[in-house]
């Protein structure tokens, strides 16, 4: 049991890439707290595609990814609120018309190299095995700064999240806050791409966030659960890709998932399978009514 | 019950019992040029509380949404204690509905109060004893003390209202705007708010407040507002909403009835149809 633990931690690649997934699934936990209970994981999604043609011209040019991602992300960004303004297209309309697109101009792109099956694949899927130092000192850096950015405007992004109409009314510029957010999504999945992949980083960012909604009704402590959530699937997906040989992404996006629906049956009070046999108690003991009534709604 | 936690009034010089403390001058607003208000001019002292009413589109959320700052005039203006009004400001709170919130959201009831507080709590640290103290006693004045811990989506429609009342107690302006905050309570609500009203005026507040409900702007109101884009009445209650006046407003939708209430037998209220 030890040996299987510490086995894969003996090589240096292995351990880049655990700290590299650990700190991926800690930031894009958090992050998802915010894309999930303001509704916005099509948006999410949509972003981590749409940033593709400026990873893939940073990638062809060898600038700069973190640049070329933010770069793909206003132009898009600022391409969905003009084709919104006119009120026939809607939001999510507008964000289908975009992603697709971008993404279509990304591997028109990719195709142009070389080693483009190779490489898209890459994009795709992730390569976490290929994590180096500087890829760590950079998601480190990016990290710390998405996580500052959320702590200190945690209250605005709170109030733009519940009750926009209040922040609004409160002085807040829901533009800036909306921009804001975008900006710490795209950085959040900028650092993820090399992790994760394009496409399965969005089960990172929701996943994670969703199964810890499930297990409380508090903000702070969902944040701290997403958080390890994320991480902990990271850790498990990770040993469950270097025993079964399955591409790293999808063994982590699979443990998250299976977390989730473990946390959908059996979370105290909502889950479906504890709620039941909560309830069977109930009628087995209507002499306990008081205490069933305390305990949930 | 005690609304006095801290006197903001205090701090702005005291003005004579006439003067406005806020006021719509040829106020217009148009949405993509179809027009929502049209000149409206109206002006508020302290003390009053004034019922918006009128039908759904005829202004009133846009008219409370100006008078906070939110939305910009077309044309006129907001003027604040003699200045114009470029954006919100911390001496007008306004009540969003209840609708526009989303109320799965993880927070607690004093989570939600505090955020009335968020901006003038510093940034770098938490809530601390005494933003606690003040969304308590907030909570107290709205008889929601007793569910301070509860997750909001656990709440009815009149304990949500009674959230966003306590939310804006704690801003402690002087100038509080309601959008619809009776639609859809309970009567305890109700009285609440009224109870809530009475000392807020009593300390020389201003309360506005949008609704389309007849009897409860009789009840809650010093004064009425007819508004379907541009004012049709304005004056006491008694005076402004006669059976006329109603049926500009609502666009002859209103019948009006005698009705034998409890109070006075033959006083004509008036009922949607």
């Amino acid at each position: 049991m030890i040996d299987t633990i510490l086995t894969p931690w003996q090589h240096g690649f292995m351990q880049h890439a655990f700290m590299a997934i650990i700190m991926v699934g800690v930031i894009c936990g958090i992050t998802g707290v915010f894309v999930t209970l303001r509704g916005m994981a099509f948006l999410g999604d949509a972003l981590s595609h749409a940033i593709f043609p400026g990873v893939v011209i940073a990638f062809i040019t060898g600038g700069n990814f973190l640049v070329g991602a933010l770069i793909a992300a206003f132009i898009v960004s600022l391409g969905i609120g003009a084709v919104t303004q006119n009120g026939r297209i809607s939001n999510d309309t507008a964000i289908g018309v975009f992603f697709v697109g971008a993404f279509a101009l990304g591997v028109a792109l990719l195709s142009l190299q070389k080693s483009y099956v190779r490489d898209l694949n890459a994009f795709l899927l992730g390569s976490i095995l290929g994590v180096t130092p500087s890829d760590l000192r950079l998601i480190a850096i990016v990290g710390a700064l998405v996580l500052g950015i959320i702590f200190w405007f945690r209250r605005e992004l709170t109030m733009v999240s519940f009750d926009r109409t209040f922040a609004k009314a409160s002085g807040l510029n829901l533009w800036f806050y909306d921009q804001l957010f975008l900006i710490v999504l795209a950085f959040t999945i900028v650092i993820s791409l090399q992790t994760v992949g394009n496409i399965l980083v969005l089960a990172m960012l929701v996943t994670p966030a969703a199964t810890a909604r499930l297990l409380t009704d508090r903000m702070l402590p969902m944040l701290a659960l997403s958080a390890c959530i994320g991480a902990g699937s990271g850790i498990v997906g990770l040993y469950l890709s270097y025993y079964q040989g399955i591409p790293s992404g999808s063994g982590v996006v699979l443990v998250a998932t299976g977390v989730f629906f473990v946390a959908y049956l059996f979370a105290p009070r909502t889950g479906i399978v504890t709620s039941r046999i909560a309830y069977r108690r109930h009628r087995a003991h209507p002499e306990h009514d008081a205490d069933f009534l305390a305990s949930g709604d | 019950m005690n609304v006095q936690h801290h006197d903001p009034a205090a701090s702005i010089p005291p003005f004579a019992p006439g003067d406005a403390v806020i006021r719509a001058d040829h106020l217009s607003i148009h949405y993509d040029r179809r027009p929502a208000l049209d000149d409206v001019t109206l002006a508020f002292v302290p003390r009053e509380r004034i019922a918006i009413i009128g039908p759904n589109g005829a202004g009133k959320s846009t008219l409370l949404k100006a008078i906070a700052g939110m939305l910009p005039p077309s044309h006129g203006e907001i003027v604040l204690h003699d200045r114009p009004l470029t954006g919100t400001d911390p001496r007008i709170t306004y009540v969003p509905q209840r609708a526009g919130a989303d109320w799965t959201f993880p927070i607690s009831v004093l989570d939600v109060v505090l955020l009335g507080m968020a901006r003038t709590t510093p940034r770098w640290r938490r809530f601390g004893a005494s933003e606690r103290t003040r969304a308590h006693d907030a909570l107290r004045d709205v008889a929601m003390d007793h569910l301070a811990d509860v997750q909001i989506g656990s709440l009815s429609g009149g304990q949500q209202q009674r959230v966003f009342l306590a939310r804006a107690l704690v801003q402690c302006s002087d100038i509080l705007l309601l959008d619809e905050p009776f639609a859809g309570v309970d009567v305890p609500t109700q009285e609440t708010f009224i109870q809530v009203f009475d000392q807020l005026t009593a300390r020389g507040a201003t309360i506005i407040f949008a609704t389309h409900d007849l009897l409860q702007a009789r009840e809650a109101a010093s004064r009425a507002v007819l508004l379907n884009r541009s004012v049709i009445a304005d004056g006491p209650p008694d005076e402004a909403m006669t059976p006329a006046n109603l049926a500009r407003t609502f666009g002859g939708e209103v019948m009006v009835l005698p009705i034998a209430r409890p109070a006075s037998d033959t006083e004509p209220v008036a009922v949607l149809r």
